[in-house]
């Protein structure tokens, strides 16, 4: 019995392979791209578990166990990090993440073709601005000394604030300036989903004596809803892993108590001190927490909105 | 949607998330692990490699071996070697591109050298990750950091019986100067690797304090010799107007970060700035000097020097260049973030716009209990070079070494003066420098690097070169060298062992980024110093004591060799 059913089996993938075969090689690439520059590099996330020394190699360092582990648990920053890490996602997909959804709603209703596409354009250019030339242009226009926010600052009578160097300020700016930076590019997605919904619904809407509002209401935002499910469950999928090229380029000693991440702590334990078990194990533990967060939100999502990533 | 759902699982994974068919994942796994003990095949087994740390050396010291003498050229076949290291300091003249120093050294030694070079910014990263793949190494290596590291993986080899053998100038260096042999000598007792020694500069070019000198003038005020007066002399800058242009925009202290202010710690006599706080005491125990009683009373005084907008509130975020266009913009009144051979070259930059503007270096001030210390830099640069596990034929490089390094000849070419009859002159058999270094348009320093002289590599810098090249700033020079009474040694360089490494990261890390952030916080008032005690509990807490026993033992090794 066992046996006929394995055979048909067989039969079956041979027949989907054969009638697939176009399919299948087209899809190709992509898997093998996937498996040797994704998959295999996974194998040296056991680098994490060992003492690894440059000359010996993968292989002939000696184990080390969950030494790194148990290091980056009882450091005196762990919970800091922790913290930070989760503050600065939490708050950036909270502030970030409706904007171009908002956007891509008020743009839509934009009637004047040139205009629209007027302002798309304009609105995800900062996108192309180099991270580095970002944070200058922040670190420049805020200056305590110099700085043309300052300046209007104490034309008004106030005193001069070292925006980079305070703590409570590193969070505004750093949403901010993510949120300046990205909402015209992310919405383009929106703009694209927008489309994609059947103008029948809204002449439909319009001859039941739907005003606009309602319109927006009652067709434009349940259209745009699977796709921002999705990426919601996608950024929920990121939360641990924060833009930490933007934070090393904006913190400072001084604000290490909010800015200090688990990514940041990496590069300079990992990197800057060349201790690679041991990055390599903060990184590990990160994508397992991100790898849980993905996998039950994405069940939550399922259960509720019946919308997931598989 | 079915179409979609691919798509956004790819892009999941590019990011590094392992969201997919969890079962899938369980089976590549396996295949990996498997793929990997096949790769395990090819690669030697590491007690094949030589250079174990547990060696020991032949017995006999150095200094006595029987050392060959070679003759020039070194090989009589054509010989290539690879060198790897940071990117010359005047990077558009790449070492790549063939330099007339390297020609030169080519043409006496018969070895023709194959760069490979990057940016130093990025050095270290780049070759780290090149010597944590471990093959295919350049015969000679500028390692990026710690030494020992590689010396366990047996990356690189020990070099002391070669020296024995085949380099007596080395040997002759080792002889006059044991403290550059200690430098540069392991834990177990070998020597793997050389070091530039550059202290020459340090009696010439300080890494001292600089302050307008044209401004007190104005104000009528005498130098500051004392903590107390510096304040005085300060806030004078601050109100009065020195640069008058009826503004106060002047900032009295410009700095690049705080580690420009540990000098002014130099003081309470703490030694914060070159040897970062470690520092024996009379009864040569290490003492930690962040958590010292001293240290909060320096605290306090930047603290209120920082309130009474003393101190360039940019400090924690700005780059060089905006910190020199304050220097050389007339706003600013004291530099702590430079070496005193700044001074008179901001000064010409300077002469065009503010013609009466003159920086000058001045002494360390006294501090309130009269200690007054400047750290000296220490003989050797902190940059190792190495000869790696893949060199062919080390004798070749170890004797290629001995020549550009060490040899008279070699210093005058590599590390110095550069090729005579362009950027120097034998005057009375002494080296002299032509204008084609005092006068060129970058300045002396870019000068010698346009030839590929005194760069990143192996080199003895010598104290007539140093002198020569700031005979200009004759004036500057003996008003710097005021300052060099105050010299005490910084804490000396000793290779650590890689259990002391990394013991050292582990503690260190934590406390370094508390440390960092609370100092930085009280010197700005954002902590009260009230809190100085809980912060020192915490260090303790954090695990210093065994921090400064590996300091203790390191210090206890370089005493005894």
């Amino acid at each position: 019995m066992y046996r006929i059913s394995m055979n048909k089996k067989l039969n079956r993938l041979k027949k989907n392979i054969i009638k697939d075969k176009y399919l299948l090689i087209l899809a190709a690439p992509i898997l093998i791209y996937y498996f040797i520059f994704h998959y295999i590099p996974m194998y040296g996330a056991v680098i994490a578990f060992l003492d690894f020394t440059p000359g010996y190699g993968i292989w002939g360092s000696p184990w080390a166990g969950f030494r790194w582990f148990k290091e980056f648990f009882q450091s005196v920053f762990f919970w800091r990090l922790i913290f930070n890490t989760l503050t600065l996602s939490v708050l950036s997909l909270i502030f970030s993440f409706p904007v171009p959804i908002i956007f891509a709603l008020l743009l839509n209703e934009v009637k004047r073709k040139n205009l629209k596409r007027m302002i798309q354009t304009v609105s995800y250019l900062p996108h192309f601005i180099s991270l580095v030339v970002m944070v200058g242009i922040l670190s420049n226009f805020l200056s305590p000394t110099d700085g043309i926010v300052n300046q209007i600052l104490r034309k008004a009578g106030m005193e001069p604030i070292d925006f980079m160097g305070e703590s409570i300020w590193f969070r505004p700016l750093y949403i901010g300036s993510g949120i300046w930076q990205s909402f015209g590019w992310n919405s383009i997605i929106y703009m694209a989903a927008l489309t994609s919904i059947d103008p029948n619904l809204y002449e439909a809407a319009r001859i039941d004596g739907c005003n606009r509002w309602q319109e927006m209401r009652h067709i434009t935002i349940p259209g745009l809803m699977p796709t921002a499910v999705m990426l919601l469950i996608l950024a929920v999928g990121n939360l641990m892993n924060v833009g930490f090229e933007k934070i090393i380029l904006m913190y400072s000693p001084a604000t290490y108590d909010v800015a200090d991440v688990i990514s940041t702590y990496v590069y300079r334990r990992g990197i800057l001190d060349a201790q690679y078990s041991f990055g390599a194990a903060v990184g590990l533990f990160n994508s397992v927490v991100n790898f849980i967060l993905l996998i039950s939100v994405n069940r939550i999502s399922k259960k509720i909105t019946q919308i997931g990533l598989w | 949607m079915k179409r979609l759902n691919v798509k956004r699982l790819a892009r999941d994974r590019q990011k590094g998330n392992m969201a997919g068919k969890t079962r899938y994942i369980c089976l590549l796994l396996g295949t990996m692990i498997a793929f990997s003990f096949i790769l395990t095949g090819c690669s030697g087994s590491p007690d094949k490699l030589n250079g174990n740390a547990n060696d020991t050396p032949s017995g006999i010291p150095l200094e006595e071996m029987v050392t060959e003498e070679y003759e020039l050229p070194i090989v009589k076949e054509p010989f290539v070697l690879t060198f790897a290291t940071a990117e010359n300091p005047h990077a558009s003249s790449s070492y790549t591109s063939n330099l007339p120093a390297w020609q030169e050294l080519e043409k006496r030694t018969g070895v023709t050298v194959k760069f490979e070079v990057a940016p130093s910014d990025q050095y270290n990263t780049t070759m780290q990750t090149r010597l944590a793949a471990g093959t295919d190494l350049p015969d000679l290596i500028r390692l990026p950091g710690d030494p020992i590291r590689y010396v366990n993986g047996g990356l690189i080899i020990p070099i002391d019986e070669l020296i024995g053998k085949y380099a007596p100038n080395i040997i002759s260096l080792f002889k006059e100067r044991p403290e550059v042999k200690k430098a540069m000598t392991a834990p177990n007792g070998r020597i793997y690797t050389l070091s530039a020694v550059v202290d020459a500069r340090s009696m010439v070019n300080l890494n001292g304090l600089g302050m307008r000198k044209d401004w007190l003038e104005t104000l009528g005020l005498e130098e500051p010799d004392t903590i107390e007066e510096w304040y005085n002399v300060l806030v004078a800058f601050k109100e009065q107007d020195p640069n008058d242009n009826s503004k106060k925009d002047e900032i009295p202290v410009i700095a690049i970060n705080t580690n420009g202010l540990y000098k002014l710690a130099w003081s309470y006599g703490l030694h914060l700035y070159l040897s970062e706080g470690w520092y024996p005491n009379e009864d040569g125990k290490i003492v930690y000097e962040w958590i010292e009683p001293r240290m909060k009373d320096w605290l306090q005084e930047m603290n209120k020097w920082y309130e009474t907008g003393l101190i360039d509130p940019d400090m924690n975020t700005q780059n060089r260049d905006k910190y020199t266009a304050k220097a050389i913009g007339d706003v600013a009144g004291a530099s702590v973030s430079d070496m005193t051979m700044q001074f008179p070259q901001w000064n010409e930059r300077m002469a065009k716009d503010y013609p009466h503007a003159r920086w000058e270096g001045i002494v360390p001030p006294e501090g309130p209990y009269g200690d007054r210390i400047m750290e000296r830099e220490q003989p050797t640069e902190n940059t190792h070079y190495a000869i790696t596990k893949d060199c062919k034929n080390p004798e070749v490089v170890i004797k290629w070494l001995d020549y550009m390094y060490a040899s008279r000849d070699g210093q005058i070419l590599m590390g110095n003066f550069g090729l005579e009859g362009l950027s120097y002159e034998m005057v009375d058999g002494e080296p002299r420098f032509t204008d084609f270094i005092l006068k060129h348009e970058l300045g002396s320093g870019l000068a010698q690097n346009v030839l590929g002289v005194n760069g990143n590599f192996p080199r003895i810098l010598m104290r007539e070169m140093i002198e020569q090249r700031f005979l200009q700033y004759e004036g500057e020079v003996a008003q710097s060298n005021k300052a060099t009474q105050y010299y005490v040694p910084s804490f000396p360089r000793v290779l650590a062992t890689k259990e002391e490494t990394d013991s050292f990261i582990r503690i260190m890390a934590d406390i370094d980024t508390y440390k960092d952030g609370m100092v930085i916080k009280f010197i700005q008032g954002k902590e009260s110093l009230d809190k100085f005690d809980q912060y020192v509990k915490s260090v303790k807490n954090m695990g210093i004591d065994e921090a400064i026993a590996i300091k203790q033992a390191q210090y206890d090794r370089y005493m005894r060799q």
